[in-house]
């Protein structure tokens, strides 16, 4: 569960994005839309955690996000950036295996459970042929699968990613889209992703966060294709 | 996979211990492999080759030995932090640092008692206290890159203003610290030189699960739970330590903290540092031991040696990984 209270965002004095609540339930996967620049990145940076600089309350499963240590807030939101690094001689399983960081000591060692938990997480997305395989010789879809199991191993109630269908082609937008309704649907996290793919959005996502006009409105997907509000937005 | 790396570490470590004994061996006296066992464990040998294998040429042995792991170590910890593979234990100006505080003392001739090693280590350390200011409140880890790099180009041109109003003797065992030398090292200094790089070693080690993090980026590494200001002045106080005591004691050596993670990188084909970091500590040691022997048997200053054998080794990995 996320919950924004009072919240806004922005750079020098200028608020970018505000709302007075928003929430984002478990079990639910919601996209979040906006024109280029109306702060889709940065508030979602700021929900995981990344960005301190805003007014008003972030909590995540009823703690305020600025109360965690470093590890508590890894044990609570995961997050999925647009950054593709590919590391030389790095393995997907050592890249996912990083995801239970939060868990692990001081050596980053992994215990059974750990080395069960990030087989797990590379069999959910289809991905459990390519753990020894070296990440740099990936394609971006499946450098975005690898992220994303990494993602899961971290095993987090709340998972963020920021445009994770950019780059991709169709099928593999819509497959990925089926992954994340997955995760919602089936192991009951709490799914924020941010998109320009308006019909993908209506069409997969069970809620809609729409930034416009500086603020932030939540809506069910339903609806949102009801009203035909978001065609008018783009004008479309 | 998992048989090849603890072979290769103790192929490693073989070498390295073959190395030290060839160091010791090589000089302007030679001494055989069976004197100098024997002068090490209380056995047979002359009392004059047992006095300069212990009180001479075991304490320059092991400072390549310590110094080779030292600047390895830190430039491991720099190319991971700024995710450059260009950076070196020298890219925060440390080397700037210690050369300003030797320039001082040697050309302006101020605070002469501190000598050239204590000179250069407060150099050093008033670089980490910078660096570390200034990362408290800058988060963009190139913005602190670009910072050190235009520190010590800085510094280097105060250097050089001292270098062109000083006189010409001065001028001349400046020049001579600046080629590097591990021949300077005598059992005192090293009472202060082995401690000071024994904690930057283990710091080193502190900070494995930090940079496995940083491979992924900054922001990813904070969402994986990096405490990012502990880690960085953790890594940083290590690199100092490291860079900044070997600097003192033996002047800049070049190329072998740039080099060698490189070339352990390419030997293990992988890049987590907790099997990394020991790994390029011993392949450090064993370049640096080589490049002690030739530097003994042609009578060449250090900085030329590793130079001479780290650039190849850069230029080698650089074409081999495209």
């Amino acid at each position: 569960m996320i919950e924004l209270q009072n919240f806004s965002i922005g750079y020098r004095g200028n608020t970018l994005v505000s709302c007075d609540t928003a929430r984002f339930t478990p079990g639910t996967l919601t996209a979040l839309i906006g024109r280029n620049g109306t702060g889709k990145s940065t508030l979602l940076r700021a929900i995981a955690g990344l960005s301190q600089n805003y007014t008003g309350t972030i909590a995540i499963d009823s703690r305020p996000l600025k109360e965690l240590t470093p590890r508590e807030l890894a044990r609570t939101v995961a997050f999925v950036s647009t950054a593709r690094i590919r590391p030389a001689n790095l393995l997907c399983s050592d890249v996912v295996a990083l995801g239970r960081s939060p868990y692990t000591g001081w050596s980053g060692s992994l215990s059974a459970a750990d080395r069960q938990a990030v087989s797990e997480a590379l069999a959910m997305v289809g991905m459990a042929d390519y753990a020894p395989r070296f990440i740099d010789t990936l394609s971006d879809g499946e450098y975005q699968r690898i992220m994303i199991a990494r993602a899961i191993a971290q095993d987090t109630h709340s998972v963020l990613l920021d445009e994770p269908t950019s780059f991709l082609d169709l099928p593999n937008r819509y497959a990925l889209c089926r992954l994340l309704a997955e995760l919602a649907h089936k192991h009951h996290k709490t799914i924020l992703f941010s998109t320009h793919e308006l019909d993908l959005a209506l069409e997969m996502t069970d809620e809609i966060a729409l930034i416009d006009n500086r603020t932030l409105h939540t809506a069910p997907s339903a609806e949102m294709r009801a009203t035909g509000y978001i065609q008018s937005l783009f004008n479309l | 996979m998992s048989h090849r790396i603890p072979a290769i570490f103790i192929m490693l470590g073989i070498i390295t211990l073959l190395l030290l004994v060839a160091d010791i061996m090589v000089g302007s006296v030679y001494i055989p492999p069976a004197e100098i066992v024997g002068a090490l464990t209380g056995g047979e040998c002359p009392e004059v080759t047992a006095s300069i294998v212990i009180d001479i040429r075991l304490a320059k042995a092991l400072v390549a030995l310590l110094t080779g792991a030292a600047l390895s170590a830190s430039g491991l910890q720099m190319q991971t932090l700024f995710r450059n593979p260009l950076a070196g234990p020298y890219v925060l100006g440390i080397s700037s640092g210690a050369s300003i505080g030797v320039a001082i003392i040697v050309l302006a001739g101020v605070g002469s008692s501190l000598g050239i090693a204590g000179a250069a280590w407060i150099g050093a350390a008033a670089v980490l206290l910078l660096i570390a200011a200034v990362s408290a409140r800058v988060k963009d880890i190139m913005v602190i890159l670009i910072l050190g790099m235009m520190f010590s180009s800085g510094v280097s041109a105060i250097v050089q203003i001292l270098q062109y109003l000083s006189k010409e003797e001065a001028l001349k065992s400046f020049v001579v610290w600046t080629m590097g030398s591990l021949g300077q090292v005598s059992w005192a200094q090293m009472a202060v030189l082995a401690p000071s790089v024994t904690v930057g070693l283990l710091m080193a080690f502190a900070v494995v699960k930090p940079l496995n993090l940083l491979l992924l980026g900054q922001d990813y590494a904070v969402s994986m739970g990096l405490d990012i200001r502990r880690s960085r002045l953790l890594i940083f106080t290590s690199t100092t330590l490291l860079a900044g005591t070997v600097t003192a004691f033996c002047g800049p050596i070049g190329f072998i903290g740039l080099a060698i993670p490189h070339l352990t990188r390419m030997m293990l084909r992988t890049a987590n540092h907790l099997v990394l970091m020991p790994a390029t500590m011993l392949t450090g040691s064993a370049v640096m031991l080589v490049c002690d022997i030739f530097s003994k048997l042609y009578t060449l200053p250090i900085n030329a040696i590793t130079a001479l054998i780290g650039i190849p080794i850069v230029i080698w990995v650089v074409i081999k990984s495209r």
